[in-house]
């Protein structure tokens, strides 16, 4: 798999994720300890190993790091966006 | 009837009865494999082959865009539905008096009472959910996601949510919101035929996104480096053995975002009506 | 002689659930059993128009690196049938919420969920 020296519009979905992430964000309503962010953060990174970059995306940017290391920062960065808008919500419960 | 009336005659009737349909429907069924074309439409492959990313993009190069359009129209016309059947003084049909009104009790949801596994660990999954569901409709261009699924996904979050944690739900969507979101979803949908229509006279008709050229027009040049790094939003290379083609999906990420937007409010409406009977735990605070 | 394959298995398992759900709509009384089979039904629908699309030796339809563009065609399998299925499961799921609200209010006008009663109009 050669790589391409230009993301091919494979950034703009990770940042169309986060945008949506803290869409949605704001309306979670709940206090989390830095423990569980942090857990939530780890699994996330899991999670993006196991759903993988799609097969057309060739670059690092996009999530391919070598051949069969590759991790959907689609879904890492919906994490973030959600973790940040949550932040916003005003009020927390638990 | 029920079932336990099916004794004697009655039973052999009702036998015999599903035979019949049962070969009916079978030789209908094999009757259809006959008349379908093999393969992808290579009708598709030769008018888009540069231009299709998957081949569900490519059938669905004229035809996927008002598909899901009614798809869009039918889940929100099944949401209104059910929440005015559901809803409280909206259609009476007659008006039964107070006796015989059987009484529903709410669900009871004890938060204090959850297993401690739960608690820690519902929260965390919902936020993965919403996530996953992100991932889902924004890989549909290269994947067999899409909008619906996505929708489906969030819902289904919000459904844990609110059965785990009871009215102190965290992932709370207020009615309007959700009443919002559909709309939103069902307009951006919409308009989205737009640039198809005033480019090739077609509602709806996939056209690629160019968005530099739009942006260059504008007063100020576009930087290189965002140019670069951005590539062209939502093109992708396609290797093949006959050489790489660039692919772009054109207007369909938008689209599935609209459509990913209408079934969250959708599905999260009818997970409503069906939980609140279409009243709002802030509501019941004022009454 | 029909060549006994996976498709032929697919189109038999819908019939079956068609078949299934058909019997369940008529011959049962509970209106939730009723909306199950309906569900069943639907289902079976959806099977048979995903068999539909079954190739012999074929591929998973998506275009993956390296492919040949002329190859492709023959060689995947059918997507319209799914295409369909997608539009058919929304259309199933607003039926079935639809169903759902309308046997909710029916219990809380009569009180039963059976459907004898709910025609004959008896009230507990």
């Amino acid at each position: 798999m050669m790589l391409f020296p230009l993301a091919l519009g494979e950034v703009t979905l990770t940042v169309v994720a986060f945008i949506l992430g803290v869409a949605l964000g704001t309306q979670l309503r709940s206090n989390l300890s830095r423990r569980t962010t942090l857990l939530i953060l780890a699994m996330s990174v899991v999670a993006a190993f196991l759903f993988e970059a799609p097969i057309h995306y060739s670059s690092v940017l996009g999530g391919v790091f070598f051949e069969h290391i590759t991790f959907s920062l689609k879904f890492i960065s919906a994490t973030i966006g959600l973790l940040i808008g949550k932040s916003f919500a005003k009020g927390g419960i638990q | 009837m029920d079932a336990k009336e099916l004794r004697g005659i009655k039973g052999v009737v009702a036998a015999a009865a599903l035979f019949i349909i049962f070969f009916g429907v079978f030789s209908s069924f094999l009757q259809l494999e006959g008349n379908v074309a093999r393969g992808i439409s290579e009708e598709y492959n030769k008018l888009a082959y540069k231009m299709a990313p998957n081949n569900l993009a490519s059938w669905v190069y004229d035809y996927r865009a008002i598909d899901t359009l009614l798809e869009t129209g039918v889940i929100y016309v099944g949401a209104v539905v059910s929440v005015l059947v559901l809803g409280r003084g909206l259609v009476r049909l007659k008006v039964p008096e107070e006796d015989e009104i059987v009484k529903v009790t709410g669900m009871d949801l004890k938060t204090e009472t959850m297993p401690v596994l739960l608690k820690y660990f519902a929260l965390p999954v919902v936020i993965l959910l919403i996530a996953y569901g992100l991932l889902v409709v924004l890989e549909a261009p290269t994947s067999g996601g899409g909008g619906f699924q996505c929708g489906v996904i969030v819902s289904s979050a919000y459904l844990l949510s609110v059965i785990i944690y009871g009215k102190k739900s965290p992932f709370e969507i207020k009615k309007k919101t959700l009443v919002a979101l559909g709309a939103f979803g069902w307009g951006l949908y919409v308009l989205m035929g737009l640039p198809g229509y005033l480019t090739t006279g077609y509602w709806q008709y996939n056209v690629g996104s160019d968005l530099w050229s739009w942006l260059s027009s504008f007063p100020g040049e576009v930087p290189e480096i965002l140019k670069t790094v951005f590539g062209e939003p939502f093109k992708l290379a396609l290797q093949l053995k006959e050489g790489v083609f660039y692919a772009t999906s054109g207007i369909l990420p938008i689209i599935n975002i609209g459509e990913a937007f209408n079934v969250i409010g959708a599905i999260c409406l009818i997970f409503f009506a069906f939980i609140y009977g279409w009243s709002d735990p802030e509501e019941e605070k004022l009454e | 002689m029909i060549e006994i394959s996976l498709q032929l298995l697919g189109f038999i398992a819908a019939t079956v659930l068609v078949v299934v759900g058909i019997a369940g709509m008529l011959y049962l009384d509970n209106l939730i059993k009723k909306l199950i089979a309906f569900t069943l039904l639907s289902d079976g629908v959806n099977l048979a128009l995903v068999s539909l699309g079954y190739v012999q030796g074929g591929i998973v339809p998506i275009l993956e690196p390296d492919a040949s563009i002329f190859e492709f065609p023959n060689e995947a399998a059918l997507i319209f049938g799914p295409g369909i299925v997608l539009t058919n499961i929304v259309i199933g799921v607003s039926t079935t919420a639809i169903l759902a609200a309308l046997i909710v209010v029916l219990y809380r006008r009569y009180g039963s969920l059976k459907a004898s009663k709910v025609l004959k109009g008896d009230r507990e």
